[in-house]
């Protein structure tokens, strides 16, 4: 069942004045392509197995934001899982333009990154 | 049923110029493995050899950007939509030319990785590529 209602989640880097704002249901998103891909590539990421942390940067606006994705060290399923999503993103939205760099757990610096989309 | 129809090879003059950039990477790439120094550079040239067969076949088949794309955010997307069965190799690749020249921190590739992603990924696009027209070897 969809709800009316929009769920708007929002993710958030350290220290950063970047936030992403998420529609996670409801009515096609108003923007771009490109912002609208943004959205759903950072709602749906999430939910890949071995995807440990997504950390938005770049930009103010969704718009204008890439992401680091981080899987766990040596997980190409999970790997392929990102990138397998990102063509989910671009079935749907064949303008959209992503910019995702893929890394893996053990490049998250010390003491971490803050707040922000995690899986455990 | 008839077989499909034999490829053939780029005509375009923006293909052959990607091409021929291609196969100069590749020849580099051999140099640099055979050295076993700079493997860093390695994986990345052999990633930048990918990125001109990709580029030579969306120039032979797609005329309005015989120029090539400016960005790889707008190469991904047509890769995904042209040639999605390479995609996964593509973007691998991509990934770890990244690693190799932007993530200080990581290890550097070894040997026995580099020919992993020889005999894996690349054999995989260069594979499909040549059935679509696009050889690496002349």
């Amino acid at each position: 069942m969809v709800d009316d209602k929009t769920d708007i989640r929002i993710v958030q880097t350290k220290g950063e004045e970047s936030a992403a704002a998420v529609a996670d249901a409801g009515n096609e998103p108003e923007g771009t392509d490109t912002e609208k891909g943004n959205r759903l590539f950072l709602e749906r990421v999430r939910d890949v197995p071995g995807v440990v942390h997504v950390e938005p940067y770049g930009g103010k606006t969704i718009g204008e934001q890439s992401f680091m994705v981080y899987v766990r060290d040596g997980d190409m399923d999970a790997e392929y899982g990102v990138y397998r999503v990102k063509g989910e993103v671009y079935d749907r939205y064949p303008d959209a333009r992503l910019c995702v760099e893929l890394l893996e757990q053990s490049d998250i610096p010390e003491g971490g990154l803050g707040i922000s989309a995690t899986n455990p | 049923m008839s077989p499909p129809p034999s490829p053939t090879p780029p005509s375009k003059p923006a293909a052959l110029q990607h091409l021929a950039q291609a196969r100069d990477n590749y020849r580099l790439y051999q140099e640099l493995k055979s050295s076993g120094t700079h493997l860093d550079w390695a994986v990345t040239v052999l990633f930048y050899t990918v990125l001109r067969l990709v580029e030579a076949y969306l120039a032979e088949t797609s005329p309005a950007v015989a120029h090539g794309y400016r960005t790889h955010a707008q190469r991904d997307v047509v890769v995904y939509q042209r040639i999605r069965s390479i995609y996964n190799e593509y973007d691998f690749l991509h990934t770890r030319s990244t690693w190799a020249r932007y993530h200080v921190d990581k290890p550097k590739p070894t040997p026995e990785l580099l020919q992993q992603y020889e005999t894996q990924q690349f054999a995989r696009i260069v594979g499909e590529l040549r059935r679509l027209g696009i050889s690496l070897v002349p």
